[in-house]
């Protein structure tokens, strides 16, 4: 703390004078006088990290310890490991344009596919499984997480380029990128097709970007005050469209601009309301308007791209699904009338709903009773014992014109096209269904089926049986119907029933319960057919069938069989997806192994599993350098004890710190403290499933705090760096501190962190280790690593 | 230390935006004046005299509003000869207190004890349960009177709290209009319900802390109000948890107050000490005790076994009163019926029933059940014999047996006595929601997967019995459950089961021990064979039960989880309140001829009071610019006058509002009531602020226009709204023209949603 004696300023308290009105320094007159004369931009420098020897050397260096850990042995292991199974999927859908549905925006993703494709890649492999091999399946994972290695590689340096520009001595920007570039967690994430580092560049590059922009403000509405303000929109643009997390780093943003703009208004600045309107609108424009353009055109790009349909569609609207290519939605399909002879084929197992004349056995294997009725199975493939007659529950007037009560045409008379529509079966019917080959009905009722005892059997029973019949009617209910129309007399029409474009559900009327089969095969008795039963939560993709055949037509030669497509423009896609994104990312609460509480995060109570290999003893296992994660609390926690006491000290009358060093701490300081709390703390509201990477943008800003509390206990001569004017470099500023003392704690700081990081580095790398060495790596008992004892 | 300036000027650096800052110099009188008391300040925080007092004209109008007031809230207040809305619930708690039987509640007992008093007073004898039809021999008129006296000193309350805090007599008169006329605060007066007295301990805290802010330091009328409000922080905390709202308030004017004495130099330490250690006096260790007492007397007033025991310990329910388990079998011996209960609060009994794991290893469910039924007893039995052995049985020539005694460390098998399985563990399975522990199942006999699996060791971690010894004994002793193939522990960690296990809670295994999760008591022993004796085990100390109650309290209020399958018409969703959106009715028939009440606010003036609470932020940020932008001390002082005032009752309205956005729980627009007091006085500050500010730039008789067309319009909408607050005897649909919104239910059945 001697440094804080010498420099606390007490000296400059003579200057003071008692009461009287702030002096009016000579820059801020040439900028409250701008207005009248011509505005002179500041002269184009290079940035002054390279403009002094030093700096660029602190530049390369940072550059190399960033690098070097990111790319060695980034080829191993040649296998998927973890979300790669996500993220490496996405990618490939871009190259093969096909549409698939995520939480995340798609900038991050984009990004990923851009080296594949340069190679040469068509998207072939679809990153299936964790643990699935890459040369086998001949994925350019290498160029992939090479692209992630060097987004992730430019965090430490963007954060040496901040910490310089902020006015810390080289040394304590050296090394507090040099922390940053050694902590495994962050490592770890830029070493894999993973999109954390990607949107943590674009992060921290807007940072540094306002930053640039804030050394300005002196010299308003200069070309380069311009490009830094809108390069920082850009930049936070980026940042959400990677992922929706960039929006702490927007408001973070948000409240430097505030808390600026808030100054700009004081009486005491003599900024005139209309100048003060030109400062709000320059940054409204840029700050939220280029944003939204940027998320925009990214939304635009993704949409061009994705023509294709592809495993994304069953998240949309009908409208949405028939944009894409091949959705069999906007297939040529046959529309279904009543007395046509349909097979129902399952959406999941691809199996029909078929009857045959054997009957269920009177008692199961297990004790059970059946109603020893007709068999109803689903069959693996389409006979004759597959297709139903669409009856209507109740006959009217066109169909008794032209059918029985059987379904069978009673005439031969064509039929006019105004009963056709009367004919057509529609969204909500009510439907009995009468099986060709036996000639009954299907039924369901409240006795328990094979294999399944909480569901309800299916059976057939004659057509004539009165008792039955309520059981007997179903109702046919689309999934996602479209909304109903109106006919030319102003009834409400619902959306036709179309061969395999339409998914629905066969619903009891009675009963209430839905048709389902799972793969479960029954016994002997029934031939090893799958069990189909009442279900009675309809909801699942288990209860979906879709029409596969309308006995005696063909698509091909049909006239009915062309589908309108309906418009959809851009906006109203975007709006589509965005809903959908937001309402599954909060339905992300199922619990997951490796998820934790945000308190926990700092701590690191909590590792995750990426890989493992069990041949050789190989582990990847998430996990932050456990001396740079207790060493960046301890310097968030004394910041925070710091500023409390300056503000004590303030309302006491007496100053902590030397005034030079408290405005250093209060505006850069803070500025870190303030990112650190905002892209930490909105997770603690937060209902969905965390997991501890969300913690890595404020790994990055914590560190950045630690470094400003580096500089506060190691940098005596803190003008030198404070007062450096933003426009000139900073050629003959001394690099290290005078005190030998102090430079043995920053080296310290330094080879800790390096060994640390080494000594657990087998986790990031995969290298083998020994059950032994694995658990004597075990510093806490909640680390949960494979292979402790074997 | 010798100037006076607020902050001495900074130094000015080249690029000097330093000195301007948010903390500006503060002229204003915000700190007390420490040793001039005999020359007390003229004036106080809300820019009003100093020693805050009432004149004739006040007393007139607070007796005007009293006589009014209690005119609203008791006419007709018998006309609904039965249990109406949740007085089911609140007669029948304080009808708990005259039968002194033991009940469970979400509530802390304060109000409830109230109501009890009322009945008491009124000269109910505990025998009505509160269902149906009132009985001649409950005057539950007289009980409703009582109750609702709480609700009708709201209005007088209201006035005079404005009053103090500096608003005009005519304003702070409209104030009590609001209260007074306001259909929903006044329909939840004339209940016997909880509501009043929370509202009434709301208002008072509200009331001591302005006046408290009216008066010097360290005087005696001071003190007066400083204890006062600590006291009703107290009762509020004590009649619902919701008052924790009010505690926060006032905590938080505490934290600015001392901050902005901590700024005043003048003040010396031992002033500034004396200031912090009063308040921690006041407004911790009153509030505190008191809520401690109240629970004292709780605990002192119920010694009988009633339906809320098994809330409570075992070895609490051993010392109430006719409780069954005061008496049964002490030692347990192989052949005893047990029930087995966890230690951790809201577990229940370790519970078994014929339906199996969905995956897994397919065997027979093991759960934790909240209530002791057949499903949860099980047998106790030797490794030595073989299962199914009747231990009870007589010998062969006739003899009852000994019975054998189980011992710590001593292994034994644990039969489920409905379905004949045991309870056993395997080691290959893990368990379906915890993943990392493993799972514990009921299983055959035949069908376990190692001769050890079935077997547990009880082993002794605590025990409060008055001897001791290593036998396993009846609520006296808390012990693990050992599984000797697994060497796991049986562990409830508190999950609750998807749906396939009944929403019941998990029971698993796990390697390590420590926690409530893994420890079990022997709830009930029956054995024929083992008399019958008292349990001897030590009553837990009233910390201890405290805070135990106070545990399962939270525990049943977060497990109030809103149902969305069952939605029904009555809940509503806090984003609804302030809009009016969802009216309640409190009874479900609605037919003509039938007394109906209708839980609707007077919907001119709850909407105004939404647009002030939501104007009064934009208010404050517009002053701030204002005064940022101007040099004039006019503009300061406006501002500080603002705030001062409008803090209080702004923060009081988001503090009681906002909160429930995040809660889980089921919620009800009589939830938003002590947020509407708050929303009200808001109203009537802003209309007396704004008005103030119009009279001073144009003369005009502002605050008397808008007197008069706001007490005009709060009658207007009294009177519209009244049949259902008096209880409507005739077809609603008469009324269908004063359903002003397509959401409300008036005369149809249920909400268009």
């Amino acid at each position: 703390m001697t440094s804080v004696e010498d420099a606390s300023g007490l000296h400059h308290r003579k200057t003071a004078t008692k009461g009287a009105s702030p002096p009016v320094t000579p820059i801020k007159n040439a900028t409250s006088n701008q207005s009248n004369e011509k505005k002179e931009n500041p002269p184009i420098s290079l940035p002054k990290i390279l403009s002094s020897n030093a700096a660029l050397a602190g530049l390369i260096l940072t550059s190399i310890i960033a690098i070097l850990p990111r790319i060695y042995l980034i080829w191993f292991p040649q296998e998927v490991v973890f979300d790669e199974v996500h993220f490496g999927k996405f990618a490939s859908y871009y190259l093969r344009r096909q549409y698939y549905f995520d939480v995340h925006p798609p900038l991050a993703k984009m990004i990923l596919a851009i080296p594949a494709k340069l190679v040469g890649y068509n998207g072939k492999f679809l990153f299936e499984k964790i643990g699935m091999n890459y040369i086998e399946n001949g994925a350019p994972y290498f160029v992939m997480r090479m692209t992630v290695a060097m987004f992730g590689a430019s965090i430490p340096i963007l954060a040496y380029m901040i910490m310089a520009e902020s006015g810390y001595s080289l040394a304590v920007s050296f090394i507090t990128a040099s922390l940053i570039s050694l902590d495994n967690s962050l490592v770890l994430h830029s070493r894999l097709i993973l999109l954390d580092s990607i949107m943590l560049f674009f992060m921290v590059s807007s940072i540094y970007s306002y930053i640039r922009f804030f050394k300005l403000r002196f010299h308003p509405f200069t070309t380069q005050w311009y490009l830094w303000l809108t390069t920082t929109g850009f930049l936070l643009g980026c940042a959400v469209s990677c992922k929706l997390v960039g929006l702490f780093t927007f408001s973070c943003v948000g409240i430097f601009v505030l808390y600026d703009l808030w100054r700009i208004l004081d009486i005491n600045r003599n900024t005139t309301i209309s100048e003060f309107g030109k400062h709000f609108a320059a940054r409204a424009v840029s700050l939220i308007l280029v944003p939204i353009v940027v998320y925009l055109t990214f939304f635009y790009v993704h949409f061009s791209i994705l023509t294709n349909t592809g495993p994304g569609d069953a998240y949309h609207t009908p409208n949405f699904q028939m944009q894409l290519a091949g959705n069999q939605l906007a297939m040529n399909t046959l529309p279904v009338y009543f007395g046509d002879s349909v097979s129902f084929k399952h959406i999941d197992t691809n199996t029909f709903i078929s009857s045959r004349d054997e009957i269920y056995p009177l008692k199961y294997a297990d004790g059970r009773v059946s109603s020893n009725g007709q068999q109803v199975t689903a069959t693996g493939a389409e006979t004759d014992e597959s297709f139903w007659t669409v009856i209507p529950g109740e006959l009217f007037e066109e169909y008794t014109n032209h059918f029985d009560v059987n379904g069978t045409r009673i005439n031969d008379l064509p039929i006019p096209p105004e009963s056709l529509i009367e004919l057509k079966v529609r969204h909500n019917d009510v439907v009995r269904l009468l099986h060709k080959t036996t000639n009954c009905v299907l039924r369901t009722h409240d006795v328990a089926a094979p294999l399944t005892p909480t569901n309800m059997e299916f059976t057939c029973v004659n057509s004539t049986d009165e008792k039955a019949y309520k059981d007997t009617l179903f109702y046919l209910k689309f999934d996602q119907p479209s909304a109903a129309t109106k006919d030319s007399e102003g009834n409400l029409i619902q959306e036709e029933l179309r061969t395999s474009s339409k998914r629905f559900r066969i619903v009891s009327k009675s009963q209430n319960v839905a048709a389902m089969t799972h793969a479960k095969k029954l016994p002997k008795w029934g031939h090893g057919d799958q069990e189909i039963n009442g279900k009675k939560a309809a909801s699942g993709s288990n209860t979906l069938w879709t029409i596969n055949t309308v006995s005696g037509k063909n698509v091909s030669d049909s006239e009915e069989t062309k589908v309108t497509i309906p418009k959809m423009g851009f906006f109203a896609k975007f709006i589509e997806l965005q809903r959908l994104m937001l309402e599954h990312n909060a339905k992300l609460t199922k619990p997951h192994p490796y998820q934790s509480t945000p308190a926990s995060w700092p701590l690191m109570l909590r590792g995750v599993s990426f890989w493992t290999d069990s041949n050789y003893n190989r582990q990847i296992y998430f996990l932050g350098n456990p001396f740079g994660w207790a060493m960046s609390i301890l310097g968030i926690g004394m910041f925070s004890v710091i500023i409390l006491g300056i503000l004590a000290g303030h309302r006491r009358n007496f100053d902590l710190v030397s005034a030079i060093v408290e405005r250093h701490l209060m505006r850069n300081g803070l500025i870190f403290a303030i990112c650190y709390a905002m892209h930490y703390l909105p997770f603690f509201i937060m209902g969905r499933a965390l997991f501890i990477h969300h913690y890595l943008p404020s790994v990055v800003f914590g560190y950045m705090v630690l470094g400003s509390m580096l500089q506060f206990f190691t940098v005596d001569n803190y003008q030198q760096y404070a007062l450096f004017s933003p426009v000139f470099s900073r050629i003959n500023l001394p690099i290290l501190p005078k005190s030998k003392r102090m430079i043995a704690y920053l080296g310290l700081v330094l080879a800790l962190q390096f060994l640390t990081f080494c000594y657990f580095a087998p986790f990031v790398y995969g290298t083998t280790l020994t059950p032994s060495q694995v658990r004597s790596r075990k510093w806490l008992p909640s680390w949960d690593f494979a292979f402790t004892n074997k | 230390m010798s100037t006076i300036t607020r902050r001495k000027p900074r130094l000015i650096f080249e690029d000097s935006d330093t000195k301007e800052d948010l903390f500006k110099t503060q002229t204003l009188p915000l700190s007390e004046d420490y040793k001039d008391n005999s020359k007390p300040r003229t004036q106080n925080v809300f820019f009003t005299k100093k020693e805050f007092g009432l004149d004739k004209m006040d007393y007139i109008c607070l007796v005007v509003l009293t006589a009014l007031s209690l005119f609203t809230r008791l006419y007709q207040i018998g006309k609904r000869k039965s249990v109406t809305w949740d007085e089911s619930h609140f007669g029948k708690f304080g009808a708990y207190y005259l039968n002194r039987t033991f009940y469970g509640d979400v509530h802390p007992p304060l109000a409830k004890m109230l109501v009890g008093l009322a009945e008491l007073i009124a000269g109910h004898d505990g025998r009505f349960n509160f269902k149906g039809d009132y009985p001649s021999y409950v005057n539950f008129t007289f009980m409703r009177a009582q109750i609702a006296l709480y609700g009708a000193a709201l209005v007088p309350i209201s006035f005079v709290t404005l009053k103090a805090l500096g608003i005009s007599r005519k304003m702070a008169f409209l104030g009590g209009i609001f209260i007074l006329f306001d259909n929903a605060i006044c329909l939840m007066s004339r209940f016997i319900l909880l509501d009043e007295p929370l509202l009434f301990f709301t208002s008072t805290t509200l009331l001591f802390v302005t006046l408290f802010y009216t008066s010097n330091s360290f005087t005696t009328k001071w003190y007066v109000y400083l204890f006062s409000t600590g006291l009703s922080m107290g009762m509020v905390l004590s009649s619902k948890w919701v008052g924790l709202f009010c505690v926060a308030l006032v905590g938080l004017a505490t934290i600015e107050d001392l901050y902005l004495k901590f700024g005043d130099l003048k003040m010396p330490k031992a002033v500034y000490t004396r200031h912090w250690c009063v308040r921690i006096a006041a407004f911790i260790v009153v509030p505190l005790s008191f809520y401690m007492f109240t629970f004292k007397l709780h605990f002192m007033i119920l010694n009988k076994s009633g339906p809320g025991d098994k809330d409570m310990t075992p070895a609490f329910q051993a010392h109430l009163k006719n409780n069954n388990l005061g008496v049964q079998s002490y030692l347990v011996a192989f052949g005893s019926k047990l029930s087995i209960r966890s230690m951790k609060i809201g577990n229940g009994y370790l519970h078994s029933h014929s339906t199996n794991y969905p995956s897994g290893s397919n065997r027979q469910q093991i759960t934790c059940y909240g209530y002791d039924d057949d499903n949860g007893k099980w047998i106790v039995e030797s490794s030595e014999r073989n299962p199914g052995y009747n231990y009870t049985a007589n010998t062969e020539d006739g003899n009852p047996q000994q019975p054998i005694y189980v011992n710590e460390g001593e292994y034994v098998r644990l039969r489920h006595e409905k379905t004949n399985q045991y309870l056993g563990m395997d080691i290959k399975h893990q368990s379906l929601v915890t993943k990392s522990d493993k799972e514990a199942s009921c299983m055959k006999y035949e069908d376990a997967p190692h001769k050890d699996a079935l077997l547990w060791k009880f082993e002794i971690v605590d025990d409060e019995g008055m001897q001791k010894s290593n036998r396993i004994r009846t609520i006296s002793v808390t012990f693990t459950l050992k599984n000797k193939f697994t060497g796991m522990h049986l562990r409830a960690p508190g999950t609750t089961l998807p749906p396939w296990g009944f929403d019941q809670m998990e029971v698993c295994g796990s390697k390590s021990t420590g926690g409530d999760d893994y420890l079990w008591i022997v709830e009930k022993n029956t054995n024929p064979l083992v008399m019958s004796t008292k349990i001897k085990v030590k009553k837990p100390g009233f910390l201890k039960s405290f805070i135990y109650l106070n545990m399962k309290m939270a525990r049943s209020n977060n497990a109030l989880i809103p149902d969305r399958d069952k939605y029904n018409h009555l809940e509503s969703d806090p984003i609804t309140w302030p809009f009016l959106i969802f009216p309640m009715r409190l009874l479900g028939s609605w037919n003509p001829g039938d007394i109906k009440y209708y839980e609707i606010g007077n919907p001119i003036t709850w909407w105004s009071s939404t647009a002030a609470s939501l104007l009064f932020p934009i208010h404050l940020i517009l002053l701030i610019i204002v005064a940022s932008r101007s040099k004039s001390q006019e503009d300061h002082t406006c501002l500080m006058q603002y705030w001062n005032r409008g803090k209080f009752l702004w923060f009081g309205w988001a503090l009681h509002y906002f909160p429930f956005f995040l809660m889980g729980r089921v919620t009800y627009i009589h939830h938003y009531l002590p947020a509407l007091y708050f929303a009200y006085l808001t109203l009537a500050f802003e209309i007396d602020f704004i008005a103030g500010y119009i009279e001073l730039k144009t003369k005009l008789r502002t605050r008397t226009i808008l007197f008069l067309v706001w007490g005009f319009l709060s009658i207007l909408g009294f009177m519209l709204y009244m049949p259902f607050t008096f209880g409507y005897t005739q077809n609603a649909r008469n009324l269908k023209y004063r359903q002003w919104l397509p959401t409300w239910n008036i005369y149809e059945d249920y909400h268009k949603m």
